[in-house]
């Protein structure tokens, strides 16, 4: 079948003679072969590399849990305030030798703890858990 | 246009001697870009720039963007020139294809962005032409490419300009576009009838 589309090739012809040819970039940089197998592998090596220093990082930032009751290095006693035994809160300071132990702000306001935690913790308790405003 | 018998050949890089007789000019310099022959990608470059102009414009991109998107179609096919295996398709169908990738999504973008602001860009009146003669002939072939081509579904106005404009063999123009034999040449008959009813009615 003979089909007419002279008008179209005349219209592509004559607006592509307007068009200036893009010339190549002066360091026209032709990409090289390479094996694409290797090239997952670079790509894949890179990936564990990744992980791998994201979850140094974290561990030398101390990102964790703070250790608790099972740490052989602080155990956590109770706090009493007011002659209350009261949940403390478990902190962790990156840095310090030691956990912080803070009695809720509601139970802590204007009273000491009797009992705090074993030292070195116990240390940075009276000046955590002093109330606002107060000496 | 790349001779069919080459595809089954091995990589042109292990060809050793002289051109073989199947070897087109486009092959040849293919051949030489990977030996490294000064100045062979830029003539490869320059042979195909013309061609995927016309290209471009026929799948709609207007005139003064039509440098700048085959420009970015022939910078990533030389970039992922490493990628290309000679042995599975010629050339041409590697930068048609990359270059039917990017007016793609340059029509995409084109509809994201919305009409105004390809008005804003100046589209109708390129760069280039400075002459009111020339303006005017561009402004009418526009009119007429679009005109004639409104019927053709964008898959169709593909298959149409591959194989009829840029010449590609149906085998080569379905490894293009990503379509089977069978569906390039359903395309490209309805494409042809959409065609031969515009004129018809043009004229």
């Amino acid at each position: 079948m003979t089909v007419d589309t002279d008008p179209v090739r005349r219209a592509v012809e004559t607006l592509s003679r307007l068009v200036p040819t893009p010339p190549p970039p002066r360091d026209l940089r032709v990409g090289e072969a390479g094996p694409k197998m290797t090239r997952l592998k670079v790509a894949l090596a890179a990936a564990v590399l990744i992980i791998a220093a994201a979850g140094a990082w974290l561990v030398s930032n101390r990102l964790v849990a703070p250790e608790t009751a099972s740490s052989p290095l602080f155990v956590v006693e109770h706090l009493r305030v007011r002659g209350k035994t009261v949940e403390p809160r478990v902190m962790e300071v990156p840095g310090a030798d030691a956990l912080v132990l803070m009695a809720p702000r509601s139970t802590a306001m204007g009273t000491e703890p009797d009992r705090a935690v074993q030292a070195p913790a116990a240390l940075m308790i009276s000046s955590v858990i002093a109330p606002a405003g107060r000496p | 246009m790349a001779n069919c018998a080459s595809t089954d050949a091995p990589p042109l890089t292990s060809r050793q001697g002289d051109h073989l007789p199947d070897e087109t000019g486009v092959e040849r310099l293919v051949r030489a870009v990977r030996e490294g022959v000064p100045g062979a990608a830029e003539d490869l470059w320059a042979g195909q720039a013309r061609r995927l102009i016309r290209a471009a414009i026929a799948l709609g991109v207007p005139i003064e963007e039509a440098e700048d998107v085959v420009q970015e179609s022939l910078l990533s096919a030389f970039r992922n020139f490493g990628r290309f295996d000679g042995s599975r398709a010629p050339f041409e169908v590697w930068t048609h294809r990359i270059l039917v990738s990017r007016t793609s999504n340059w029509h995409r973008a084109r509809r994201r962005l919305g009409l105004a602001l390809s008005r804003l860009a100046g589209e109708g009146r390129p760069r280039s032409v400075t002459r009111p003669d020339e303006a005017l002939e561009a402004e009418e072939a526009k009119r007429t490419l679009d005109r004639l081509t409104a019927g053709l579904t964008p898959v169709r106005r593909r298959v149409w300009v591959i194989t009829q404009l840029s010449g590609l063999p149906i085998r080569e123009a379905a490894e293009a576009l990503g379509l089977l034999e069978e569906t390039v040449r359903s395309h490209l008959r309805h494409a042809r009838l959409a065609l031969e009813r515009a004129v018809k009615e043009k004229s």
